[in-house]
């Protein structure tokens, strides 16, 4: 019988599940994915936690929530620091903890503790514990990882060539999700290579580029973002998020602040906000906050103090709690859009 | 060279005395108040935490006082403090002033604290930084020990304002020794003032352990004064955090003294395996231990939406249950 891991499809699913799945299913073991995110599960994840968390927190325990009977093993790994300077949000640090207590008869959980900044283990180390964990050898894991990384820059570099991370899922792990998942949201667009996917012209707000910065699990969980990158896409906007920055261009900017910022996706968050408020590669950008965020707090403020100076590219914000209507997300969406048109069509006039 | 630091408990009157000594001029910003507070909220990212505005507010009002140089903390993460300073910053120079930051970078580690005090007051010995150092930390502990018999005395006495009264005076002598000598005759003077009041040695108050994030906890005005008022109400309370303490489990000035961080860690490890920031271990750790201690119960206090602590407050609901003898 093959082990069965769940992997709650939340919080950092939306950016390393390639590296997770590979490692799992090269080592022999079957991984469980929950079902896309709805009202259900926010609703179960509220009831499990205090109510002061964030909303991408209360969307994770009701992920776990549903996994706890159909799987073997739960993996909530303890993402401290994959990096030298970053760390992850101090929320990360006791999740599996947290899942402990909100749940007495959760399986047990795989909480492999990845702290690089700290204790300076490096990731593969972690890994091979992993594995170990899961009584496998530390070659076998080794190959696995390495298998896993390949994966993991594969979809990396997917990314960079401007595919958004959901559609890249899609088609790497497609022959897994169409037996076992509901299939997702359907994208309107086919997805061409070396730009940003989206369709050509045509339709209110074509050819206009949105970027759209956040958190991965904000942007890319169709329920948390209530589908605004499908939403953009029908209307034939090129979309980009933060994935697709090269860490050069981060890192560039990152030297430009008194000091840079040591969350890992704030770093990226801020940098790639930064570099796009004075370039010309975007029309517009839209920043996407949790509520009761704890890093997105100070990096909104951050980031509008930068756009207010003189920036170029208009900035919309926008926040979402548990209680988020659709109608006002669709309000400002287009009166952002139309904004942008009528600035579009200014320019172009001005030229 | 005159600095402002932010209220912080007794950290101004920690560091005044030990800083004159080289050369700088500690000036405690106005006492924070629901003004200060208002006009920190006023310019801060609206969903940042209290401390943060707090802060804001009180560098608002010092550099309206006509400071000029402020001396604050970094850090480096995981928990929001450490980005306070840079934001901060900014925030006031949008603001239309002008003024100059120091900034203490990772103030967990000696060694950074020794060299913003050197690059701060121009001194050119090493030793003497560190000399400094070890004074704040005397200084720090000696307060606290005040705080501490406070706490104890005033559930117990009737003569409440008196103890009130000997305690601002006794800040007061801290305040005003500038050597280890005077800290020892001040120490003599205010024991000796503090064993003048009467208490009842029968009595057996309740008993309320303060356990939280450190600034909520140890900052009268952020709290409300909760350790003095529940103190009138005849409890005797007894704080889990101090600032000596979280001076000495990272500096080790007095390696005989116990590492509460190590015992915390140790005692919460059954319910959180690392340490998520801020005081979320010790919150735990601490709590277990009051409860174990036999205490009647527990405040944990925290800023809204704090992420260090809302940790803890979610794991506190188990262990709190498995350990409470009832």
């Amino acid at each position: 019988m093959t082990l069965k891991i769940g992997i709650p499809r939340a919080l950092y699913y939306h950016k390393f599940y390639p590296i997770w799945h590979t490692f799992f299913t090269e080592l022999g073991a079957e991984v469980v994915l929950s079902q896309l995110s709805d009202k259900n599960i926010l609703k179960q994840g509220s009831d499990a936690t205090v109510d002061e968390f964030c909303l991408p927190i209360k969307v994770f325990f009701g992920h776990v929530n549903t996994l706890l009977k159909r799987c073997d093993l739960l993996f909530i790994p303890r993402l401290i620091s994959t990096e030298d300077e970053t760390y992850y949000c101090p929320k990360f640090f006791g999740l599996p903890d947290m899942v402990r207590v909100a749940f007495n008869d959760a399986a047990p959980i795989l909480e492999p503790t990845f702290n690089v900044k700290g204790e300076g283990i490096t990731v593969e180390e972690t890994f091979v514990d992993l594995g170990r964990s899961i009584l496998k050898g530390k070659r076998e894991s080794i190959a696995a990882y390495k298998k896993a990384v390949e994966k993991q820059s594969g979809f990396q570099s997917m990314v960079n060539d401007g595919m958004i991370p959901t559609e890249a899922y899609k088609i790497l792990f497609h022959p897994s999700a169409s037996n076992k998942l509901p299939p997702s949201p359907p994208f309107n667009s086919p997805l061409g290579k070396g730009g940003y996917s989206g369709v050509k012209g045509g339709g209110k707000g074509g050819g206009m580029k949105i970027a759209l910065i956040g958190h991965p699990y904000n942007i890319y969980d169709s329920f948390v973002s209530m589908n605004i990158i499908k939403k953009l896409m029908e209307r034939n906007i090129r979309l980009m998020t933060k994935e697709m920055f090269s860490d050069d261009i981060i890192k560039e900017e990152m030297k430009k602040l008194r000091r840079p910022v040591y969350w890992a996706s704030g770093r990226e968050i801020v940098g790639a906000a930064n570099h796009l408020l004075y370039s010309t590669e975007v029309d517009g950008i839209i920043f996407i906050g949790a509520f009761q965020c704890g890093p997105d707090s100070l990096l909104k403020t951050l980031i509008e103090k930068e756009a207010q100076r003189n920036s170029r590219t208009p900035l919309l914000t926008l926040s979402f709690d548990e209680h988020s209507g659709e109608a006002g997300l669709i309000t400002r969406l287009e009166a952002f859009l139309d904004m942008l048109a009528i600035r579009k069509r200014r320019g172009i006039a001005a030229s | 060279m005159k600095v402002v630091i932010p209220h912080m408990g007794h950290l101004d009157i920690a560091c005044r005395g030990a800083l004159r000594n080289v050369g700088i001029d500690v000036v405690s910003p106005p006492r924070a108040s629901n003004v200060s507070l208002k006009l920190g909220a006023k310019y801060s990212p609206e969903l940042a935490c209290l401390p943060f505005k707090i802060n804001l507010g009180n560098f608002i009002d010092a550099i309206n006082g006509g400071a000029k140089t402020i001396m604050t903390a970094g850090g480096c993460g995981p928990c929001r403090f450490g980005y306070y300073s840079i934001l901060q910053e900014r925030i006031l120079q949008d603001m239309g002033y002008s003024f100059e930051m120091i900034r203490a970078d990772e103030p967990d580690k000696l060694a950074n604290l020794a060299k913003t005090l050197k690059e701060a007051s121009g001194i050119n010995s090493k030793f003497a930084a560190y000399k400094t150092v070890y004074f704040i930390w005397r200084r720090a502990h000696f307060l606290d020990k005040i705080i501490k018999w406070s706490d104890f005395i005033r559930p117990r006495t009737t003569e409440k304002g008196r103890l009130t009264r000997l305690c601002d005076e006794a800040f007061k002598m801290v305040d005003a020794a500038s050597s280890l000598k005077e800290l020892r005759a001040a120490a003599k003077k205010i024991k000796k003032s503090l064993k003048d009041i009467r208490i009842d040695k029968n009595k057996k108050p309740i008993r309320i352990g303060i356990v939280g994030e450190m600034f909520m906890v140890i900052e009268p005005f952020a709290n409300m004064g909760i350790e003095r008022k529940l103190g009138d109400l005849g409890a005797e309370v007894e704080r889990g955090v101090w600032l000596s303490r979280w001076m000495n489990d990272r500096f080790h000035f007095n390696p005989f003294q116990r590492n509460h961080m190590k015992v915390a860690k140790r005692i919460a490890r059954p319910y959180l395996k690392y340490h998520a920031g801020g005081e979320s271990i010790v919150t735990i750790g601490k709590t277990i231990k009051f409860a174990k201690r036999g205490f009647d119960g527990v405040v944990h206090i925290k800023p809204f939406s704090c992420m260090p602590e809302l940790v803890a407050q979610m794991i506190l609901t188990k262990p709190l249950m498995s350990t409470l003898p009832r």
